[in-house]
């Protein structure tokens, strides 16, 4: 009889224990205060961009080590416009695939990461804010082939960078139309342009900015036509996190006030004259006459000051990666100059980066 | 394990059995409560940050190309069929390569024995070069060798239809006609006879000390019974890769893609240089007195090799052989740097639209799945060796 | 009592000289010769392919403007004299073993001291006082060699030329590090103070935090793989323990874990890490991707060193073990002072060559987007258009990098095979 008593006192004392851990598990489950973003942004006292440092214009790294780039020039205004210093950020390299899997965890404040704005990422991602770049897809092809339609294409070896929705487009494009066509996928920008130059394939797809970025710097830009047909839409912009409204509207407002600044001529050289001077639009964006709402979003009243003294205005952001400062994509009359009744007399119109008025 | 008995009036906590039942129970408690723990806050967080998680995506059409496929593809396919299809491209390029990796090692690790000081050198040289330097710089390297071969229409050629060029290497291939299943019957039978013949004559060797040549007699019987039937029945036409449609692009034949072949060289290079440095292990570590006894009672150098040198060497040489073999599968993982569709690579590329979580899931499940199977294997090898060493 | 002289038989071929060697070893038969020649050309014709493009076609500009980015990541320049006091400390640990273990550690801190000559007297873009403190490195491999006494069996023979003998009384006396114990715990500050110049201390000027994501280039791949072995030993141990343990519950569970994290490939464990682990911790302890690659890198790691220190037990022969039982020895207390300690020394050149392949493996933390020394060249030519075309450079000088380090620690694995006699026969 003492062996069983014994082992009986032996189970109590397990399952005390394990009712010990149980409860300590238990306590780790109380519920946390929830705290907005922007209060966790600025207890943190930088801001956490999730973005990229292999693509030149959009991110990467120079020799100094310094992140530059379209993508992060925006993180930047967002980083100035909440915390004052464009140089408070903390920029966090994901691949592609991670691209969901970190915004969905709530861990980045922005992702801002050449991401194609669709509605299933919409959906499952975070809330895309603004579009700031409009491109869409195409191919290119070696003049030599004769080739002046995507719809010709049948047959051809076609390079792609893996990961990301050009390969879907390109999927999509040559079943629809029922062609025949051989996808070679390949991680890296270097690694694809590498293989259309050496032949192994007939055709480079990408974004069509890619593409002209890209032909530039070949040894004969000439000697490549960039085929008229664009095959996808792809509007890039950065992302919030879900649930996180004011944090949301930050954001979007902070990206109005870099369009707007082109719009009204305010840039990073003019903007204190602007802000002593006479034009009522101008002066209430710079928050020295009037609101648009920054109380309501808990930012300083001249905070637009601040992000166009450190980033400049939209304009200047796109001349500085994507114009002639950097991969020297032409805007004049492209689908990225501001929209057709945007109220500014020497800035590129006709396209289609538009803003909700400030007010 | 001994049973020990429990003894009467020992106050519990000297008690070797109650101990052994409490620590038994505890380390369970401890091990079930910290998974438990673990996957309910991981399911508590996914619910609470609405991370999108789930496997009904399977069933949707994946919609996403995949290069090269052993079995037909189309994007219309759904996803579970487009990560078997991926799959089975690992499949492929683990078992080509664990094959071509185990004859070059066994080269390179016998020349590393060789009396030739330069080829010793050389193979010294091969082995410290290749398993020192990082994989996945070795893949990147091998593709741009890749792609500095010339083009489909400026490429070598041999014989008309063997193809090398930056778009990959294609061969002939065959198509199975209507007498295709008789014929494998004959040559499985042919086969089955060859092994029989094989142990027969192994054993009469071993026991009369009679030169008896099995391992050619087992081939001739093999591909002999083969080829008649061959002759007979037709089975196969071949398929002959030909330049085709405005793009000069090859079609037919058997294709392995660019960077498939970079892979391939790569993976096979890299774990090459480990197994030659097992085989050298395996070799080194039979005795020299081995040899000598198996010389002195008159055995041939042939004979020697075949039946002491090497069932020694091998005992040593397969166990960590296997682990290699498991490490090549993993790391062809690696692929998905240099735009081979396999599993991991295709897993990354359907991660723009389903959930990134579900699908790395499957990808490690999958991976788990191959090397339990190698560890079966490595498992039955050794059961097998015990029993021989009575 | 004449004996007629037999024939004189013809001399042997000579076997000693360059003629006799070359007859030896290249051209013993026919066949040898042939491979020999065949081998010969075709070694030149790659090395003179080899050479002229390293020197005459490559364009090395994207390595020599990037020279820190590949070293220390995006560490912060007001840092880098930081880096290089950690650079000192290991020096001194190197003299220090240098004196007290004088076969492979004496090449390794001749490696070290010429390098830092050569990285501080080389021509190019650095501050002075960083070139200074590099330099500093030799004085300090001599002041470790200074403070460490002659080891005892180093009196005779050839170790004794290899430690450079005895050293004037006076200097003899300043050995402060004299038993075993006070060189680890020298080693132990030495680590503790290195990781806290790397990392920083908030409110001591100076020594700001550094984010740990501005580590990067070689040194997160050196750290990574050091913190790696080092963790996952007792780790490794605990597990081979519960793997050869008689409880079948503790047993299982191990050969679960062990078995499962050996089974799958190393980026997808990285990839889960990335994004799983983090949902498991409390939503304000927001850990950096660095520890929890760390943490990955180590458990990857103890499922290796866990068959490796079982591999290492199981070759204790069994006579230690019935000695120990003959002697009223406890299991756990066979184990733990008879089996573990005998296995662990058996499995040394094991730990240099999972550290090998750890090193390599760290490459591998480009998937969840660390700037390791391979992406960061990759991210080089990526990100800039000038060198779109530069990728070989770059991955030729990252394979050199690699390819150093890891020769370098399997010649010395190789050297302690030799001094414990594990393997031989």
């Amino acid at each position: 009889m003492g062996r069983y008593r014994a082992l009986l006192r032996l189970g109590l004392i397990v399952v005390a224990l394990a009712l010990a851990i149980a409860a300590i598990a238990a306590c780790g489950e109380e519920e946390v205060e929830v705290v907005s973003r922007l209060e966790t942004v600025k207890e943190r006292g930088h801001l956490i961009c999730a973005s990229r440092n292999d693509v030149p214009g959009y991110g990467a790294l120079d020799a100094a080590g310094r992140n530059v780039g379209f993508d992060i020039d925006l993180c930047r205004a967002v980083a100035t416009a909440v915390l004052g210093n464009p140089e408070a950020i903390e920029v966090e390299f994901i691949t592609a695939a991670e691209r969901g899997p970190t915004i969905q965890s709530g861990d980045v404040d922005l992702l801002v990461r050449t991401v194609t704005w669709t509605t299933s990422r919409d959906a499952q991602w975070g809330n895309y804010v603004h579009t700031t770049f409009y491109d869409g897809q195409g191919f290119m092809v070696p003049r030599s082939l004769g080739v002046d339609s995507a719809y010709d294409l049948g047959g051809a070896s076609v390079c792609v960078t893996a990961g990301t929705t050009t390969e879907l487009n390109m999927a999509d494009f040559f079943r629809q139309n029922n062609l025949e066509y051989n996808p070679q996928v390949f991680e890296d920008t270097d690694v694809v342009l590498g293989a259309y130059q050496e032949g192994q394939c007939d055709v480079f797809t990408n974004d069509r900015s890619q593409l002209a970025a890209l032909r530039s710097g070949l040894s004969n830009p000439q000697d490549h036509v960039i085929l008229p047909e664009t095959i996808s839409e792809e509007p890039l912009g950065p992302v919030v996190p879900h649930g996180d409204e004011q944090w949301f509207d930050i954001v979007k407002t902070v990206i109005a006030g870099l369009i707007y600044a082109e719009a009204y001529g305010i840039t990073s050289a003019n903007y204190a004259q602007v802000a002593a001077g006479d034009n009522v639009k101008a002066k209430r964006l710079l928050g020295t006459e009037g609101s648009f709402g920054q109380e309501d979003l808990g930012l300083s009243e001249t905070f637009m000051q601040d992000v166009i003294r450190s980033v400049g205005n939209y304009g200047e952001i796109y001349d500085r990666n994507l114009g002639p400062g950097g991969i020297d994509l032409p805007r004049e009359g492209g689908r990225n100059a501001l929209w057709a009744n945007a109220p500014c007399t020497d800035c590129p119109k006709g396209g289609q980066i538009y803003a909700p008025p400030l007010r | 394990m001994t049973r020990l008995p429990y003894v009467q009036g020992v106050p519990i906590w000297r008690n070797v059995v109650a101990l052994r039942w409490a620590v038994q129970i505890v380390s369970a408690v401890v091990v079930l409560s910290t998974i438990a723990l673990f996957l309910l806050n991981v399911a508590r967080e996914i619910e609470a940050r609405d991370i999108p998680f789930g496997f009904t995506f399977l069933q949707r059409a994946a919609q996403i190309p995949i290069g090269e496929a052993v079995i037909p593809y189309d994007p219309s396919d759904s996803y579970l069929y487009g990560l078997i299809v991926a799959g089975l491209n690992t499949v492929r390029a683990s078992v080509l390569g664990v094959i071509l990796a185990t004859a070059i090692g066994i080269l390179v690790g016998v020349a590393r024995l060789s009396p030739n000081w330069l080829l010793s050198r050389i193979a010294l040289v091969y082995i410290e070069v290749f398993r020192n330097i990082p994989l996945i710089v070795q893949l990147l390297f091998w593709l741009t060798i890749v792609l500095t071969l010339p083009k489909v229409v400026e490429g070598y050629v041999i014989g008309d239809a063997i193809f090398i060029n930056n778009s990959g290497l294609y061969l002939p291939w065959f198509e199975a006609q209507a007498g295709f299943w008789p014929w494998a019957l004959i040559t499985a039978i042919g086969v089955a006879l060859a092994v029989y013949a094989f142990r027969w004559l192994s054993r009469r060797e071993t026991e009369t000390g009679q030169q008896s040549y099995p391992l050619l007699a087992a081939l001739v019987i093999a591909l002999g019974l083969s080829l008649v039937a061959l002759l007979i029945f037709g089975p196969l036409a071949i398929d002959i890769p030909q330049i085709e449609g405005r793009f000069g692009r090859l079609q037919g034949g058997a294709q392995l893609s660019g960077s498939f072949m970079a892979l391939l060289v790569g993976l096979v290079i890299y774990t090459s240089a480990f197994i030659a440095e097992i085989v050298r292990a395996g070799i080194q570590s039979v005795g020299k007195g081995q040899t000598e006894a198996a010389r002195s009672v008159g055995l041939s150098g042939m004979l020697t090799l075949r039946h002491v040198t090497f069932p020694q060497a091998l005992r040593v040489i397969i166990p960590p052989l296997i682990s290699q073999f498991l490490n090549l599968t993993k790391n062809s993982s690696l692929a998905a740097a240099i735009g081979y569709p396999d599993l991991v690579s295709v897993a990354n590329t359907m991660t723009q639209i389903a959930p990134a979580i579900s699908l790395f899931m499957i990808v490690m499940v999958s991976y788990l799945s191959m090397s339990l199977l190698y560890s079966l294997i490595g498992n039955l090898y050794n059961r097998m060796i015990r029993f021989k060493a009575v | 009592m004449t004996a007629r002289a037999a024939p004189a038989p013809l001399p042997p071929a000579t076997t000693v000289g360059l003629q006799g060697w070359l007859r030896q070893n290249l051209f013993g038969s026919w066949g040898n010769s042939v491979v020999t020649v065949v081998v010969a050309v075709v070694l030149a014709w790659f090395l003179v392919n080899l050479g002229s493009w390293v020197l005459v076609e490559a364009d090395w500009t994207v390595i020599i403007s990037r020279a820190p980015l590949y070293i220390v990541g995006l560490y912060p320049y007001e840092g880098y004299w930081r880096l290089c006091v950690c650079l000192l400390l290991i020096s001194v640990l190197l003299g220090m073993s240098w004196r007290a273990w004088p076969g492979p550690a004496r090449r390794f801190a001749f490696a070290f001291g010429a390098v830092m000559l050569f990285v501080g007297v080389f021509p190019h873009e650095m501050a002075p006082e960083h070139r200074a403190l590099l330099l500093l490195n030799l004085p300090f491999i001599g002041l470790g060699y200074v403070l460490t006494p002659r080891p005892a069996e180093a009196h005779s023979g050839r170790l004794e030329a290899m430690a450079g003998g005895a050293l004037p009384p006076a200097l003899e006396r300043v050995a402060i590090f004299s038993t075993p114990r006070r060189m680890v715990i020298a080693a132990f500050v030495a680590l503790v103070l290195i990781m806290i110049l790397i990392l920083g201390i908030a409110g001591v000027p100076g020594l700001d935090p550094v984010n740990p994501q501005d580590l990067g280039g070689l040194m997160i791949n050196l750290l990574l793989a050091f913190f790696g072995i080092v963790c996952s030993l007792p780790i490794g141990i605990g597990l081979a323990l519960g793997r050869r343990s008689s409880l079948p519950i503790l047993k299982v569970a191990c050969v679960i874990f062990i078995e499962v994290i050996r089974g799958v490939p190393l980026i997808t464990l990285l990839f889960m890490s990335r994004h799983i682990l983090p949902l498991t911790f409390p939503e304000e302890l927001n850990i950096d991707r660095v520890y929890l690659a760390g943490i990955t890198i180590t458990i990857f790691s103890s499922a290796y060193m866990a068959e490796n220190v079982r591999g290492g037990m199981a070759a204790v022969q069994t006579g230690q073990t019935e000695a120990a039982q003959a002697l009223g020895l406890r299991g756990w207390q066979t184990t733990l002072l008879i089996t573990l300690p005998q296995g662990l020394r058996n499995i040394i050149p094991a730990i240099v060559g999972q550290f090998i392949s750890l090193f390599k493996d760290t490459s591998l933390v480009y998937f969840i987007g660390m700037l390791d020394l391979v992406e960061m060249g990759r991210v080089s030519v990526q990100g800039n258009q000038e060198f779109i075309d530069n990728g070989r450079e770059v991955y030729l000088f990252i394979a050199l990098v690699f390819w150093v380090f890891c020769f370098s620690m399997s010649f010395i694995s190789r050297r302690i095979e030799g001094a414990l006699g594990v393997g031989r026969r």
